[in-house]
């Protein structure tokens, strides 16, 4: 059964990025443009795990991972923050809000790949 | 996942299905407090599972090791799914604590 | 653990590393900084060490730790590797040796001199440096081992990492990526089933890491949980670690001690069966001492595979030589066989025996080819250690000596190779106390002051020459001549060629040093460097070129259990000589002899050449054949005649050793058994020439 994998990102390329590797790897991909997107979205099918961008317009990271924590559906499901090497603080927040892990931008491909296989198997 | 008692009440079946990962993690502990209730002889059927993570296991351990300590007789009925043989040799649980007490009623074979 | 192990698969192994030692250390002497040959140093002492105590060498163990330990500094860069400390290395890499040798019946180790390389190497490195803190990055940055270490990493999620969404088995997977895993889970933290708040953790590990890559990359996969567990991440087979190793690893109690597990206390209220016995008195939980003893066998584990994953890059078997020796021998009774099939089927003419007999005959000298290449080994190893020579001596005399090889692939039998140390360490010696002048002499002649000692090794035909040459002062013929007059070596009236006065140095009793030094001078050298060549059936040349240098050509044959033999006559009795020596042969007419005029010459084109009559030599019976066959032959570079009744041809020549009914005759090399099953003894060329010209050296002077 394929899993599926929730891409939030304001940035088109880079959702389109992040969903063309996860497709290729076989995942089923719901996108996301910001945080208030996403959570409109989660209600529909069961997410396996959530990659989000954390600089959004409407809600951004940080506040996203706060309130998927929030439902009982999202409690342990892994979430991964996209970041940049600029924002060490950042990070931090993500990660007492709950974030499971991170990916700095720019990463290629099988970095990315790799950072799914480490937290959702 | 179910819990069955025969008429007379000396045995109960206890048979695990499904999803046993965090998610169902507080059914499955009720789940495991009620078979370890009354019943002296205890069947547990594994054969259904299709998922398990580290909660199931650590349910399963305490539940097992606390049987024991209550004098219940387990045995293992059915096929241990592949799945679940091999999470257990992943976690590394090749045993509990204590005499008699080892994942060897989880697996079927010795550590 | 009663095994039964077999030490010298021990020491063999430490013999091999220990000549890697020598050879990595002269190479660090060159490149200091070179981190990869430090690197090689220091494991080659770990690897000896290591198995050392795994078999019992705690001699061997004990020393080498200590040698390692300060080793170790260099390797982590707090202390530069400087020519002292290469000194005391080599000198310990010694010390080690005789230490095995001791343990193989030789002489006991010295002791003293083992403390005083300690207390120097112990000089060398800086006081014990401020404490170590326990930074993260340096341990990790240090600790970078190559080939694969145990790590065991001690994984403790906080209780309640399931809600940053982190599967913590998804982490113990990724570990395996790494190498292998021996994962044990600590459930003794397991809180009874009703009070378990099943969305947390209570699990810990303990996880056996068996892999080549380094701490970083273990501390890598737990990045993202950083904050979310306690991670200690140990490297279990580190040197240090071994201090006390006895022939298992640590003991199990050890290990729960040095994890903190269990006090000293608990540890000895209870004894062996020690893991039993901790966990029924309630000492330590059953999951830890389940955890201590994985550890334990994990790095036995791995301790015991080192050896062997080495041997399987190379693919290469190893077998003790005596079985390759009786392999040979079983060749060398088939070839015999062989022979007597072949006479045999040649006698009856049958036409389907003779096809056998030739088939045979094409595959039993192929099985000889190929058991003979068995047993060669390329003389590099050999080669090697002369760098140590040539350093050690050159640096005790105040030279400057460079050596140089070549063809130190070259392959010869392994007997030989055996055989070939000593002569060539003496010749090397020679060179370097009596060729290569000191600095300033050779600056004064306007040769640079580095002398150079170059040793080669090149294949022709069956033979191998082995050349040391020189740019020293080289050989003075007229002093030669003149020394060995004096010493009585040689006729006042002898007429010597240069080249001939050259051989003089490997004459007994001569010496041309001005004084005796330790190095060369102890009056014995070269005559015994010419008997070993010789009874290695090989022959010596020099040439020399007065204040260019000198050059010294071993030739020896490949091997020593099979050689091409020239098989003849003497009334019914055989004799084999070696036919890489033969140059022709003649027959010898009575008028040739009443030219001779009773001298025992023959004028073979023009040329005379001395023979010997191997019947009279030997006080043979019988009359002699009117006309008799002389074999000529190259002996030591002169052309010498052999006469014999009859000359039967060439003969594939199994060679056996004389017992000891023939120790009066060394003029006898060996023997070998012929078709018909008769004995046929195999001539020492170079010795009869020698007897017969000590009885009549006027006689054959000049030629």
């Amino acid at each position: 059964m394929a899993k599926t994998i929730m891409t939030v990102d304001d940035s088109s390329s880079v959702r389109q990025m992040v969903g063309l590797t996860l497709k290729g790897e076989g995942y089923q991909v719901v996108e996301a443009v910001d945080g208030k997107d996403a959570l409109a979205k989660v209600g529909g099918a069961t997410i396996d795990m959530v990659i989000t961008d954390l600089n959004m317009p409407n809600m951004d990271g940080i506040q996203l991972i706060r309130e998927l924590r929030k439902l009982p559906a999202f409690k342990f499901v892994p979430i991964v923050m996209l970041t940049t090497e600029s924002q060490a603080d950042r990070k931090q927040d993500g990660k007492d809000a709950g974030a499971t892990g991170w990916i700095v931008k720019p990463f290629k491909p099988e970095q990315l790949i790799g950072v799914i296989k480490k937290v959702l198997g | 996942m179910e819990f069955s008692r025969d008429d007379n009440g000396d045995a109960g079946h206890l048979v695990l299905s499904g999803a046993l990962t965090i998610q169902q993690a507080l059914p499955l502990k009720e789940l495991l407090l009620r078979a370890g209730g009354e019943v002296k002889n205890l069947t547990i059927n594994l054969e259904q599972v299709e998922r398990v993570d580290l909660t199931a296991l650590q349910l399963l351990c305490a539940a097992h090791r606390d049987w024991i300590k209550r004098g219940k007789h387990c045995t293992l009925q059915g096929n241990i799914p592949e799945i679940f043989r091999r999470v257990v040799q992943e976690a590394g649980f090749t045993g509990c604590a204590g005499d008699g007490d080892d994942m060897r009623l989880w697996t079927g074979v010795n550590d | 653990m009663a095994l039964e192990l077999d030490t010298s698969a021990f020491t063999e192994e430490a013999y091999e590393l220990l000549s890697e030692l020598e050879e990595s250390l002269l190479e660090l002497e060159e490149t200091p900084t070179d981190m990869e040959l430090i690197g090689r140093v220091f494991r080659a002492m770990h690897t000896i060490k290591g198995s050392g105590a795994m078999f019992g060498f705690d001699a061997v163990a004990k020393f080498t730790h200590e040698v390692e330990t300060v080793f170790d500094k260099a390797r982590s860069g707090t202390l530069p590797v400087t020519k002292g400390l290469i000194d005391l290395t080599l000198a310990a890499r010694d010390q080690i040796r005789s230490i095995l040798d001791a343990s193989q019946g030789g002489a006991a180790a010295d002791e003293a001199n083992a403390d005083r390389i300690i207390a120097g190497l112990r000089a060398l490195s800086p006081q014990q440096e401020a404490a170590v803190a326990p930074s993260v990055a340096k341990a990790a940055a240090s600790t970078t081992p190559a080939g694969p270490h145990v790590f065991r990493v001690r994984f403790e999620p906080k209780p309640e990492i399931f809600s940053s969404g982190t599967n913590p088995l998804l982490l113990i997977n990724e570990l395996r990526d790494l190498g292998s895993c021996q994962v044990v889970a600590i459930t003794h933290g397991l809180p009874a089933l009703e009070e378990m708040d099943p969305e947390r953790c209570y699990t810990q590990w303990e996880i056996f890491l068996t892999t080549t890559s380094d701490e970083n990359a273990i501390r890598d996969i737990f990045i993202f949980v950083e904050d979310d567990c306690t991670l200690n991440v140990r490297l279990l087979d580190r040197p240090d670690e071994f201090s006390h190793a006895q022939q298992e690893g640590k003991m199990l109690g050890e290990i729960l001690l040095e994890r903190g597990d269990i006090n000293q206390q608990s540890l000895d209220k209870v004894l062996t069966p020690l893991g039993d016995r901790l966990v029924n008195a309630g000492l330590v939980p059953a999951d830890k001492v389940r955890a201590a003893l994985t550890e334990q066998r994990v790095v036995q584990d791995q301790r015991q595979q080192q050896p062997s994953k080495a041997a399987e890059v190379d693919a290469v078997v190893r077998v003790p030589s005596t079985k390759l020796d009786k392999l040979v021998n079983l060749v060398g009774e088939l070839v015999t066989v062989q022979a007597r099939l072949n006479q045999i089927s040649g006698q009856l003419n049958l036409q389907h025996l003779q096809l056998v007999a030739e088939e045979i005959e094409h595959l039993t000298a192929e099985l000889r080819d190929n058991t003979m290449s068995i047993r060669m080994l390329a003389i590099g190893s050999t080669f090697n250690k002369f760098k140590r020579l040539v350093r050690d001596l050159s640096t005790e005399l105040g030279k400057q000596i460079e050596l140089t090889t070549s063809g130190a692939d070259t392959e010869l039998d392994k007997t030989v190779i055996d055989q070939l140390n000593d002569p060539l360490v003496h010749i090397i010696r020679n060179s370097i106390d009596h060729g290569i002048e000191k600095p300033e002499q050779r600056q004064a002649v306007g040769k640079p002051p580095v002398g150079q000692i170059h040793l080669s090794a090149i294949h022709s035909g069956t033979s191998v020459l082995i050349q040391v040459r020189d740019d020293g002062k080289g050989l003075n013929p007229q002093l030669l001549r003149q020394k060995a007059v004096e010493k009585g070596i040689l006729s006042a009236d002898a007429v010597l060629s240069d080249h001939e006065a050259y051989q003089l140095i490997f004459a007994a009793g001569f010496s041309t040093a001005e004084k005796i030094t330790n190095v060369s001078g102890r009056g014995v050298g070269m005559d015994v460097v010419r008997k070993s060549i010789e009874s290695l059936r090989g022959t010596i040349d020099t040439q020399s070129t007065l204040g260019v240098g000198t050059s010294i050509t071993l030739k020896l044959p490949l091997t020593l259990a099979i050689i091409e033999g020239l098989l003849v006559c003497v009334n019914s009795n055989h004799f084999v000589l070696p036919l890489a020596a033969v140059e022709e042969c003649v027959e010898l007419s009575p008028t040739d002899i009443a030219n001779s005029h009773g001298r025992h010459i023959v004028n073979v084109r023009d040329e005379i050449v001395p023979f010997i009559r191997v019947r009279e030599r030997f006080a043979m019976e019988g009359e002699r054949p009117t006309i008799e066959q002389i074999v000529i032959a190259n002996v030591d570079g002169k052309r010498v005649g052999l006469a014999f009744d009859t000359v039967v041809g060439q003969h594939q020549t199994v060679i056996k050793n004389l017992g000891d009914s023939f120790e009066y005759s060394d003029e006898f090399s060996g023997a070998t058994i012929l078709g018909d099953g008769s004995v046929a003894l195999l001539l020492d060329l170079a010795r009869m020439v020698r007897y017969v010209e000590l009885q009549e050296s006027s006689e054959l002077g000049g030629s």
